[in-house]
């Protein structure tokens, strides 16, 4: 038993060389940190940077942390979560710049699929794996980060089925440096990573037919005013500038089909170095769809496009939708329910759809926007008149 | 002293009133024209006065512009008011008269009382809820419960002995649907499972759709409609007729004898039941699909349903039988009038509470029931939080539902939120009512803000407690949990007396 005991500690002790050995042959500069402790209550944390490329720095400055913990959860059915929060000290309190502040939701979905877990059966040993847990604030973004700075982090994990219990907190201290974290750098390298956005956004503003002034304007708009929380400020810029010359220019740019375009465009982007990208390009689809008349099948095939490269959730995807089309928006002979269903559904397939969309616009009509409840009340109406012909033929 | 047991069924098309008698039965109290439903239709007549009831309704092809129907359809909507003579009525000011008129009425039969349970859609938000009670209020009513009314039908049939098991109950009123589903364990045990409903949705989209089909054969007929706004009194008439046309056509295959006019302009016409359902078929569908929510929202199976109750005069229709035989494989019941069930179940529920309260007696041995009859309801719709949730791409705002729909009440959730930011010293604190995250799809019925001392960082915890009880009390309370301090919310739409 002692033996076993020994063999174990000396497994984890060449593991941990090992990572330290890993760490510092990636040359994370200055944001490198990790901090190990044994918490009460039955808390291991090991939390770390993880490595990142100086490009990926540079481009979209990212504090990831990992964190490898042992909760060993005692009582059976618990919720997990952890919290990460970073303060500048530097500062000091008067200027105090948070960095990164916030917590997991048990109702968070993105979160829920990483940071919280259930274990069904008692005294399970849970582990964490790498996950991505923190983000540098837009807050840097807007506000460009000069010289110097020191941060402090927790990191507490807590029972979120009784919140009164705290399994344990751990805290340490970095140094964060302008280069760490990519500002210098990235007003050069900028303008040659965002082109295939800018194409992209090109591509979906230009259709066949020549596109409202009105229409780009406002999808470019749009595009700053969303990008402000998703994209670096530079990029956002040179988006809505290179959109907006190229939809000026012929429709026709190349002698690809449209949607052939479109995929290649898509494809050409890089998913891991734009989080939120699926989002804010799905809310551009929306917005100009809407103000073109509409979802039509090219429509749908590019946001499904774009939600599958980036894995949008189909949730999400609904929701901005929702937001941005109206059944008005559509020609007089389209049915907009019909417009928006996916293409090769089967009879059940397409009652459960409306089943679905019946749910969700249901929950609005007793909104107290009138604009909200006229519009969830059409579609209602469209609805029910889909499936009972459904239902008769 | 002992008072009365009355429940009032605050219908869209009709208002019901009933009382537990003293042989411990609740039975419906007759209006002083001997009708045992009033139309909840007011005249305003030219001298000043009002009429409550069907000759309100009647008056409405004659004298279009002083009558209006169907309130309940508007209560709880600011915007809506109904003008005469230059002053403004709301939706709860004409429900206020219709709940006096009926009140007055049956006092001549039972005696004078104030207080009574209301009944309301089962899918009624706050703000509709609330709006019923104040024109209670209004009327002089003390409200001893606000009820939903599938409940209060299955109430009035579980008291029966006649339904056990998972029973549904479907309720087509005038101007709303409901859907129920409730497990009956015994006589005196009741629990609602789920509950969904559409309060667009009854009687009168029926009415009007016939009246559409009536209209497309005048104007073939005539060339001018009989819907267009033109002529009010000819689109009453249509609307009558439609509803005449489609009460006929619950016994009959074809109503024959409709009789159209505009002006001069008249047209003698027929309409088949399968035109009728033909016409109608979506709005059924619309409750189908309700049907489904609720089977899903109680995880049953539509052949787990033992029983399926008939509520409201609507669900006479035979199409509506029809769907429901085929769904369930079962006749519906409908040994209780449709008209009349949810007011019986709105007295038996009075009765209760006033037994509860000690101010009820009645030594009848048939009344022992109500000592031991216990109601669970749910909550019907989810109340949340707005928080702002951080997330990769930044934060955004996010409707955090705290209490969830079809909740056996009472209940109570606690969760933990944080400051956002360092020497944050508001927290706002928004309570909505919705089931959608997206905050700009639920309604926020309060709001606040919890003051918090200066000079501290970001990550301060804020517990956030939901109690929603028995009563049908909402409280929430936002507690900041390193100093105590405390913002509490009440949202009662229930009486506190």
């Amino acid at each position: 038993m002692l033996s076993a005991f020994l063999f174990f500690l000396l497994v984890r002790f060449i593991i941990y060389l090992v990572k330290d050995k890993d760490t510092s042959a990636e040359k994370v500069p200055t944001v490198g940190w990790r901090l190990r402790r044994k918490a009460k209550k039955g808390i291991t944390l090991d939390i770390r940077t993880v490595p990142r490329s100086e490009e990926q720095r540079q481009l979209m400055p990212i504090l990831r942390f990992s964190v490898n913990g042992i909760i060993d959860v005692v009582h059976a059915d618990r919720a997990i979560t952890c919290v990460v929060r970073l303060y500048d000290i530097t500062k000091g309190a008067a200027h105090e710049l948070p960095i990164y502040s916030t917590h997991h939701a048990i109702a968070n979905e993105r979160a829920e699929a990483v940071v919280v877990f259930k274990a069904f059966s008692r005294s399970v040993f849970c582990v964490f794996t790498d996950f991505e847990i923190g983000l540098v604030s837009p807050h840097f973004l807007h506000c460009p980060y000069h010289g110097e700075s020191t941060i402090r982090a927790t990191l507490t994990v807590i029972d979120t089925t009784y919140p009164e219990i705290e399994f344990g907190t751990c805290s340490a201290t970095f140094t964060m440096t302008e280069t760490s974290i990519g500002y210098v750098a990235i007003q050069e390298i900028v303008k040659d990573r965002v082109q295939p956005i800018c194409d992209l956004v090109a591509a979906i503003l230009t259709r066949d037919e020549p596109v409202e002034h009105d229409v780009v304007i406002g999808a470019c708009a749009y595009v700053a005013d969303l990008g402000r929380d998703a994209l670096p400020w530079h990029l956002v810029e040179s988006i809505v500038q290179t959109a907006m010359e190229a939809s000026m220019r012929d429709a026709q740019r190349t002698a690809l089909p449209r949607m052939d375009l479109l995929k290649q465009q898509i494809a050409a982007i890089d998913v891991d170095e734009y989080p939120g990208i699926g989002e804010l390009l799905c809310s551009i689809c929306f917005y100009c769809y809407g103000q073109l008349g509409g979802i039509s099948d090219e429509a749908q095939q590019v946001v499904s496009l774009i939600c599958a490269r980036f894995d949008v959730p189909r949730e999400l995807m609904l929701e901005l939708r929702d937001s941005f089309i109206r059944t008005h928006m559509y020609d007089a002979d389209v049915n907009p329910i019909l417009a928006e269903m996916p293409e090769g559904l089967d009879r059940d397939q397409q009652i459960q759809y409306l089943h679905d969309e019946y749910r969700r616009w249901r929950q609005r009509v007793t909104n107290v926007d009138q604009d909200v409840v006229r519009e969830a009340t059409h579609r209602l109406e469209l609805i029910a008149s889909l499936r009972a012909s459904l239902s008769s033929s | 002293m002992s008072v009365t047991a009355v429940g009032i069924d605050l219908g869209t098309t009709y208002t019901v009133l009933s009382a537990i008698n003293p042989a411990g039965k609740p039975e419906i109290i007759a209006n002083r024209a001997g009708d045992r439903i009033t139309a909840s239709a007011v005249l305003f007549q030219a001298d000043g006065t009002t009429v409550v009831g069907q000759h309100a309704a009647e008056s409405a092809e004659l004298e279009p512009e002083r009558v209006v129907r169907w309130v309940k359809r508007h209560i709880g909507d600011p915007s809506w008011k109904f003008t005469l003579d230059g002053v403004d009525h709301t939706a709860v000011d004409l429900s206020a008269l219709i709940l006096a008129s009926v009140r007055d009425q049956a006092a001549d039969v039972i005696g004078a009382f104030v207080q009574a349970v209301i009944t309301v859609p089962a899918y009624f938000d706050e703000f509709r809820r609330k709006a019923t009670m104040d024109a209670a209020a209004k009327a002089g009513i003390e409200v001893l419960r606000i009820i939903n009314e599938p409940t209060a039908a299955a109430l009035a049939y579980t008291t029966t002995g006649t339904v056990e098991g998972n029973v549904l109950v479907y309720d087509l009123g005038g101007g709303t649907f409901d859907v129920s589903i409730v497990r009956v364990d015994s006589p005196t045990q009741m629990t609602v499972i789920a509950s969904e409903g559409d309060h667009q949705l009854g009687g009168v989209d029926f009415d009007r759709r016939l009246a559409i089909y009536f209209d497309e054969l005048f104007k073939a007929e005539h060339g001018v409609s009989l819907l267009d706004g033109s002529d009010e009194s000819a689109m009453q008439h249509t609307l009558v007729e439609a509803e005449k046309a489609k009460k006929k056509l619950t016994t009959v295959a074809t109503a024959n004898g409709v009789l159209l006019r505009r002006g001069d302009a008249v047209l003698m016409t027929s309409v088949d039941r399968a035109t009728f359902t033909t016409r109608t078929a979506d709005l059924l569908v619309r409750t189908e699909m309700l049907l489904d929510e609720a089977l899903d929202a109680a995880a049953l199976r539509s052949e787990e349903i033992s029983q399926v109750i008939l509520v409201g005069g609507s669900s006479r229709m035979p199409q509506v039988h029809d769907m429901l035989r085929k769904k369930f494989n079962r006749e519906p019941l409908r040994h209780i009038n449709p008209d009349e069930a949810v007011a019986l179940g709105a007295a038996v529920q009075a009765g209760l509470i006033l037994h509860e309260k000690g101010s009820y007696r009645n030594e009848a041995t048939s009344a022992t029931y109500l000592a031991h009859t216990k109601v669970t309801d749910v909550t019907n719709h989810s109340y949340g939080a707005i928080v702002i949730e951080t997330e990769f791409t930044g934060a955004r705002k996010r409707n955090s539902i705290m209490i969830r729909k079809n909740t056996p009440i009472p209940c109570s959730r606690t969760q933990t939120f944080y400051t956002l930011a360092p020497n944050q010293t508001i927290v706002s604190c928004q309570i909505t009512q919705g089931e959608d995250e997206d905050p700009s799809f639920v309604n926020v019925i309060a709001e606040g803000e919890l003051e918090l001392p200066s000079g501290r960082p970001s990550g301060c915890e804020i517990r956030v407690t939901y109690r929603y009880d028995a009563n049908g009390r909402m409280s929430c309370t936002y507690l900041d949990v390193l100093t105590g301090i405390s913002k509490d919310f009440d949202l009662d739409h229930s009486s506190r007396g």
